[in-house]
């Protein structure tokens, strides 16, 4: 008798660890980090800067657009594939994609679709489409894959970032 | 005076709606690389984000506006144009949709039988797809290159027709019969598709460095490498030969 008590009680423990594990689950993770949106529009011309990480790639004729991620985009004249030219950079806070079609160039500034082009050595903000991004293109994902905390839209904030952080029941994964 | 504005017209006329058709037929069309959640054909950008498909007028940018959007499922990773058509890469199924209307993407194929976290390509008969396994929601247990026939009537239901085991592939490219995939820091492999059922890796490619993505086209390979961009020289599609790069 006693063993089978003993069995029952192990049975109900483990059904029980089992499911307020189901209810609360820890696990490490990464966590959007959220700042005032404010002056994040900006966006800028500027010289050519080096490629850091480097990210997504889209070529029109001999141009050739590198996305450094969250940061802007390095412009770069590959008309000589033997030397080609890091020629620009615009300033774009997170950026993430980029497609060109002719002179114009369209990326996204966090979560606003914006059209650019550069004419004349300036650099024109042709159109914006505010929040036209949503999760994960604007914010992307985070750098390792793995759970992470949904992001969420807050009026006045953007993310800018992961933390690494032991989450509590992380909805989201990739 | 009025024939003579009359004629003027017509040559006015004539040269606006000659111009407008040259540019619509320039057909430059941009290069997208595998991994992208933005593309263009024509005068329409299409973006995925995790569950939607959007289609924007940007015949004029300046009047750049959102003209449809539509729910295509969940976890989508990338998109890829191809004439008229989108490929959609989600985490359990590849997408094929019909652009003949660009405002109005329609859902033509759907193959949900097979995990595809990861990017699609095609050269218009063949869907090309990678599979990894370093990725928890959707890798399974595979590191492949799958070939889907999307000819004719199998767009719509795109059959498997090979699949060859690569070290966690990622980014791709198709370019005649030869299939480029990046393999991270693994390198970059050469695959021959001659033969679309018995996909060969004549070699990899591992000059030191990590391979994200890649754009083939003419006879160049824009590769997408940790630290900036490597560009080689495909005349001979199945031996690349670097000839420039910048990195960091």
């Amino acid at each position: 008798m006693k063993p089978i008590l003993a069995l029952t009680a192990l049975w109900l423990c483990l059904l029980i660890a089992a499911c307020s594990r189901q209810e609360k689950k820890s696990v490490e993770g990464f966590s959007p980090i959220y700042a005032d949106s404010a002056g994040h529009n900006k966006i800028a011309l500027q010289a050519a800067q080096p490629i850091q990480q480097g990210g997504k790639i889209y070529i029109y004729d001999d141009m050739l657009y590198q996305v450094e991620t969250n940061k802007g985009i390095h412009i770069i004249d590959i008309s000589n594939k033997s030397k080609p030219v890091n020629a620009a950079f615009i300033s774009i806070l997170g950026c993430q994609e980029v497609s060109a079609k002719r002179d114009t160039i369209f990326t996204n500034n966090y979560n606003d679709l914006i059209a650019i082009a550069v004419i004349n050595n300036q650099l024109k903000l042709l159109k914006r489409l505010s929040n036209h991004f949503t999760y994960p293109m604007a914010q992307s994902l985070p750098p390792e894959r793995g759970y992470f905390d949904c992001p969420i839209t807050i009026p006045g904030k953007v993310i800018t970032g992961w933390q690494k952080k032991v989450l509590t029941n992380p909805q989201c994964f990739y | 005076m009025k024939n003579y504005l009359f004629i003027l017209l017509i040559i006015a006329g004539f040269s606006c709606s000659k111009s407008s058709e040259t540019s619509s037929n320039s057909g430059n069309q941009g290069k997208s690389g595998s991994i992208a959640r933005m593309t263009i054909y024509n005068n329409f950008l299409y973006t995925v984000d995790h569950s939607k498909l959007k289609a924007f007028d940007i015949s004029n940018a300046e009047n750049m506006q959102e003209v449809s959007q539509q729910n295509v499922g969940f976890n989508i990773e990338t998109i890829f144009p191809y004439n008229d058509k989108l490929f959609i890469g989600s985490s359990n199924a590849l997408f094929i949709y019909d652009i003949s209307n660009p405002k109005n993407p329609v859902k033509q194929g759907e193959a949900s039988h097979f995990r595809a976290c990861d990017p699609v390509v095609t050269d218009g008969e063949y869907a090309y797809v990678t599979l990894r396994n370093n990725n928890i929601r959707c890798g399974g247990s595979q590191n492949v290159l799958n070939i889907y026939d999307i000819k004719g009537g199998n767009i719509l239901f795109p059959k498997m027709i090979a699949s060859l085991n690569l070290p966690q592939p990622y980014g791709l490219s198709v370019l005649n019969n030869t299939v480029y995939v990046c393999l991270g820091e693994k390198g970059l492999a050469i695959v021959d598709v001659t033969d679309k059922t018995k996909p060969n890796t004549i070699k990899v490619l591992n000059l030191g460095k990590s391979y994200t993505d890649v754009i083939a086209y003419d006879n160049t390979l824009v590769a997408y490498v940790q630290g900036g961009i490597a560009i080689f020289d495909i005349t001979d599609r199945n031996n690349p030969i670097q000839v420039s790069e910048i990195t960091n």
